[in-house]
């Protein structure tokens, strides 16, 4: 338990140091990227408190970017893991409809299916806006409106791959542990299910983990198509506008915030895994 | 202790064949608008409703949609294939070599996770000022090759420590006579599945990026260049957002049917 805690966190400083290096050192030091008058410490210090030298907006962006990314989480983990779940319960048919369904899925493109969805809900049915943000303090529940659609393109193409990794731990179910359980005298469709969901509870955190990190770095495509006014979008605008003091500001708080919520969810491994939980619990 | 045989040749699988059909399609469409496409580069009336001559209608600017698709599907296409092979060149070595040398290894992964780091990487280097060709390369080929060498890697380590191959080192063939004729016929069709899922992912990267502004940018055409200037009259011409963006699906689907087909896996797994 201790190792894991240890590497994940290790993992997480080297992420961010590693990632705060190299934009340092491709967006400021190079010949070309043009540093500003402040000493290169001073700049390299600044960019992990949000500081860009002049006045910046990535808080109020952040409160776009953050809720869009965990709404999408949401709704990954709930219908990826959901479907995954059902073809581990009921092999057979479920199983073979969640591949089929869940393999495509995963290679949508998420700013299409936003346009996709736009048409659909804004466009022809009007229950949801087709664009543009309420800011969270005029109204929250119109802002959550505002989320609703960017979240869906972005979390179900993540929910497709989440399936199929969940499906997979039933699929790979080791045959001499099942022997071992079925020994037991446990009846073997209740040792499959034991087998897979002891698998994909251990693996869980970790693919939230990496999902949530891959969710808020593509937000910036969804945002565009809903011109959300998001951190991913502004990171957008100044790589359009080769703006490199913005752009290696937004990219670092773009990155750390994605390491500390990936790191978050890993270490919920130490409730999932009932080894680990045995462990914590002594 | 049994020895296991070496595996008999696979027949024809049908995902294989309906998968490189699709994409052949497409591919062939594509390589046409060098020689021909229905209306050129003329300039008609901007978005017009589709009619027989015009199947898909025109754009913003008075393009022939049609026309326009067949030419972007080519710049997306070739540059999706400069970016895989240049991934495989590295990538595979690697991996191979990796496999060899240290073949224990839980490390798994599938195309798709070069996505996000493709999109960052096309944030820096757009940035910076590159061309839009060496945006999307970087963007490809960076994330591609750490893939494709973790792929290559785990499809050749089970090979090369197989009890045939073993065998027939014990037997005195060398090293690389055994690689030739016992480990590269199982390892050329797992090889040709990674190449064909570079290939796709690698079509949704530049089809992401050039969206995002950060890859082709106008007069030139891609397929992502194409979804980002519809996204503009998407409320009056839905059409010229579903058929780029249903090129784009319909080809990475049928790259990644074939991939599927390609690495033997039982219908069932």
């Amino acid at each position: 338990m201790r190792d894991y805690v240890l590497t994940r966190l290790a993992l997480a400083a080297a992420t961010v140091l590693g990632a705060a290096a190299l934009l340092f050192l491709v967006l400021d030091i190079l010949p070309g990227a043009g540093g500003t008058d402040r000493p290169a410490w001073a700049r390299f210090l600044g960019l992990f408190i949000g500081d860009t030298g002049t006045p910046n907006t990535f808080g109020d962006r952040l409160a776009v970017t953050l809720p869009l990314a965990l709404l999408a989480l949401l709704v990954a983990a709930l219908v990826g893991v959901g479907l995954g779940l059902a073809a581990g319960r009921y092999r057979g048919l479920v199983d073979r409809l969640v591949r089929t369904a869940a393999g495509p899925l995963a290679l949508v493109p998420p700013f299409w299916l936003g346009m996709l969805l736009a048409l659909l809900f804004a466009g022809l049915l009007k229950w949801l806006p087709a664009g543009g943000f309420v800011p969270w303090g005029d109204s929250p529940p119109a802002a959550l409106a505002s989320l609703l659609l960017p979240a869906a393109a972005l979390g179900l193409p993540y929910a497709g791959q989440l399936a199929l990794r969940v499906r997979r731990a039933f699929a790979a179910i080791d045959a001499r542990e099942l022997s071992r359980l079925r020994a037991d005298g446990v009846a073997v469709e209740q040792a499959a299910w034991q087998l897979g969901l002891a698998d994909v509870l251990t693996d869980l955190p970790q693919t939230l983990g990496r999902t949530f990190a891959a969710l808020l770095i593509g937000s910036a495509l969804v945002e565009s198509v809903f011109y959300l006014p998001g951190l991913g979008r502004q990171i957008l605008a100044a790589a359009e506008q080769h703006d490199l003091t913005l752009l290696r500001g937004g990219l670092l708080v773009l990155v750390l915030v994605a390491t500390i919520g990936a790191l978050l969810l890993a270490l919920l491994r130490l409730l999932t895994d009932p080894a680990m939980r045995r462990e914590l619990q002594r | 202790m049994t020895l296991e045989a070496a595996p008999r040749r696979a027949i024809i699988d049908l995902r294989v064949a309906f998968g490189a059909a699709l994409a052949l399609l497409v591919v062939t469409l594509a390589l046409v608008s060098l020689a021909w496409t229905p209306h050129g580069a003329k300039l008609l009336t901007p978005l017009a409703e589709p009619d027989a001559a015009h199947w898909l209608g025109t754009d913003a600017i008075g393009r022939d949609v049609a026309s326009l698709l067949m030419s972007a599907t080519l710049t997306t296409l070739l540059l999706a294939m400069f970016g895989t092979l240049a991934s495989l060149f590295i990538g595979v070595p690697v991996g191979a070599a990796l496999a060899i040398l240290r073949p224990a290894s839980s490390l798994t992964t599938h195309a798709v996770a070069m996505l996000p780091p493709a999109l960052l990487i096309g944030m820096v280097v757009s940035g910076l000022g590159a061309p839009a060709n060496l945006t999307i390369f970087l963007g490809a080929v960076l994330p591609g090759m750490v893939i494709a060498s973790i792929i290559a890697r785990r499809a050749l380590a089970p090979l090369w420590h197989r009890d045939y191959v073993t065998a027939a080192r014990l037997a005195g063939l060398r090293p690389l006579a055994a690689a030739q004729r016992h480990v590269l016929p199982g390892l050329l069709p797992q090889l040709a599945a990674l190449a064909l899922e570079l290939l796709a992912v690698s079509i949704l990267v530049e089809a992401s990026l050039s969206f995002a502004g950060l890859g082709i940018s106008p007069p030139g055409a891609s397929l992502g260049l194409m979804l980002r200037e519809a996204q503009q009259v998407m409320a009056v011409r839905p059409l010229l957002v579903l058929a780029p963006g249903a090129v784009v699906l319909g080809t990475v689907l049928a790259l990644m049917l074939a991939a599927t087909g390609l690495r033997g896996v039982r219908p069932g797994a």
